[in-house]
């Protein structure tokens, strides 16, 4: 009979294995968070984007000369 | 009686319009209990035979409803998938083991039911064809059919059986754990010596699936939810505690068997309070009712079970039983070794020729009616179990578990005929019965009386 105990309790232990939720879910279990989708830009988190905003007097003096022909004409 | 017996054989396997088994089987014990075949003053005997068995696999499927609709099974793909680490022969392995457990755990109709469409969302996951899914899932069914042998609670017939000759749970197991998975082992690796070239080696698609994110992203869609699931994974928050205690539930429900059987307690009280305990564990965690078990549960087990035991007492009284005692009787009383081979031989072709329910209880008639002694009964049991169990995956309709499967498959399209299942199962099948009837031999003469 302790052997059946034993088949049992190693095979229920398998089965546990093979039916609970995966390691990587199990950071979860303290969070209380659900597993996110991955996102579809994928940036590693390190990496900021390097933009800076333009001068606002820039644009104004660029521009300013210019029509909107001679802006079309030179693809700006 | 045997037109009735023919026909009710017939309307279970083709099953007309869905129709379930139990009506042609009750329409049949109804015509011969009217004919007087059966006396009605049996009825009540007949009904105390069966309704425990029936009970007890009753409540293990409840037990499984419960589970399923919490989501229990919902990660077996995922981890069935993460766990083969991209080769095709780990994952076959994986799946042998898993189609085990859950017979071992449950029963053999419904770890069919469960198993089979988690293979299929792990293949399709990993982007197998639905041709290359086929080495998997026959894999699959043969082994989840035939792993109700090793222990007597994992199977409708093989319980009643049990009762008839009045064995217990864990006699049972004592003769008939080594022998029976001599067999499945057996079953196992022919299986993959026979799939080995269709078994690939690395999931070129999907060869190491390193972030399970890449799985979840690609596993919500309709065609890959399992059937009784609620919700898509990822969608609600895990409740771990809850998992181990169901699990543990499981477990120690198919422990309290063997542990109650030496003290006269029948199967189906610690079967019965293992689906209690599930039902309330799901109400106090979830607040869900009990309204989806008594609607999804199979309450026809116990019609069908009292129906057919009622028609092979009918086939009894009639004298088919004795005429299998005058043919055989003298054969298999000489030796166990001939009362093994002799009744486990019997049992395969009346399974394949009339599935492996009423073939077990018209060979457990006929052992007692062979007046032997009480060892060579027991062995020559034993060997009907084995006949019914694994003898009865030679043809599709030997088991009840192996029609379902075949219509799981035609659900979700996958190609598989009797032709197909046949070249396996005649290259499989009939060494790894001979090894366990062998076994059975061994065993019980060597190692146990």
């Amino acid at each position: 009979m302790i052997s059946i105990f034993l088949v049992l309790l190693t095979s229920g232990f398998l089965l546990y294995k093979f039916l609970r939720p995966p390691n990587a879910l199990h950071s979860a279990e303290n969070t209380g968070e659900t597993v996110k989708q991955k996102p579809v830009l994928d940036l590693h988190p390190q990496i900021q984007p390097n933009v800076k905003p333009i001068d606002p007097a820039f644009l104004q003096h660029h521009f300013m000369k210019k029509s909107i022909k001679s802006m079309a004409n030179t693809n700006e | 009686m045997v037109t009735i017996f023919a026909l009710t054989v017939f309307f279970i396997i083709w099953r007309p319009f869905g129709i379930n088994e139990s009506i042609p089987t009750s329409i049949a014990a109804a015509c011969i209990l009217l004919l007087g075949i059966v006396p009605f003053k049996d009825v009540l005997t007949i009904f105390e035979t069966v309704s425990g068995a029936s009970i007890t696999i009753l409540s293990t499927i409840v037990m499984s409803i419960v589970l399923e609709s919490i989501g229990f099974f919902r990660w077996a793909a995922i981890n069935l998938a993460l766990k083969s680490r991209g080769s095709g022969v780990l994952l076959f392995w994986y799946i042998i083991l898993l189609c085990f457990l859950m017979t071992l755990f449950f029963n053999n109709d419904g770890s069919i039911l469960i198993t089979t469409p988690i293979i299929i969302q792990t293949l399709s996951l990993l982007r197998l064809k639905p041709a290359q899914q086929v080495p998997y899932l026959i894999s699959g069914a043969l082994v989840a059919t035939a792993a109700s042998a090793p222990i007597g609670v994992s199977n409708l017939a093989n319980l009643i059986a049990l009762k008839i000759v009045g064995l217990d749970l864990n006699a049972y197991a004592t003769m008939m754990f080594v022998p029976s998975m001599v067999g499945i082992a057996c079953i196992a690796v022919l299986l993959y010596v026979y799939f080995k070239k269709d078994i690939p080696i690395t999931f070129q698609n999907h060869s190491k699936p390193k972030d399970l994110n890449n799985l979840l992203s690609e596993y919500p869609t309709k065609k890959l939810s399992h059937p009784l699931a609620a919700k898509t994974l990822g969608q609600e928050n895990i409740d771990w505690k809850m998992f181990r205690i169901c699990i543990g539930v499981v477990v120690l429900t198919r422990i309290s068997f063997f542990a109650l059987a030496p003290f006269g307690i029948p199967t189906e009280w610690p079967a019965i309070i293992g689906a209690i305990l599930l039902i309330m564990i799901r109400w106090y965690k979830k607040k869900i009712g009990a309204k989806d078990i008594l609607k999804k549960s199979p309450w026809h087990i116990l019609l069908f079970a009292f129906s057919m035991y009622v028609i092979i007492y009918g086939l009894h009284n009639v004298g088919l039983t004795a005429v299998i005692v005058d043919e055989l009787g003298g054969a298999v009383a000489k030796d166990p070794f001939y009362a093994i081979f002799i009744t486990g031989m019997l049992l395969t072709v009346l399974s394949n020729v009339c599935n492996n329910l009423p073939s077990i209880m018209i060979g457990t008639f006929s052992i007692k009616e062979m007046g032997l002694s009480l060892q060579t009964m027991q062995v020559a049991y034993l060997a009907n179990v084995i006949g019914a169990d694994i003898g009865s995956l030679i043809l599709p309709m030997g088991t009840l578990a192996t029609l379902l499967w075949f219509y799981t498959l035609r659900q979700y399209k996958i190609p598989m005929n009797w032709g197909k299942y046949l070249r396996v199962t005649l290259f499989v099948i009939p060494v790894s019965l001979a090894l366990s009837l062998l076994s059975l031999y061994v065993w019980t003469t060597y190692f146990v009386f």
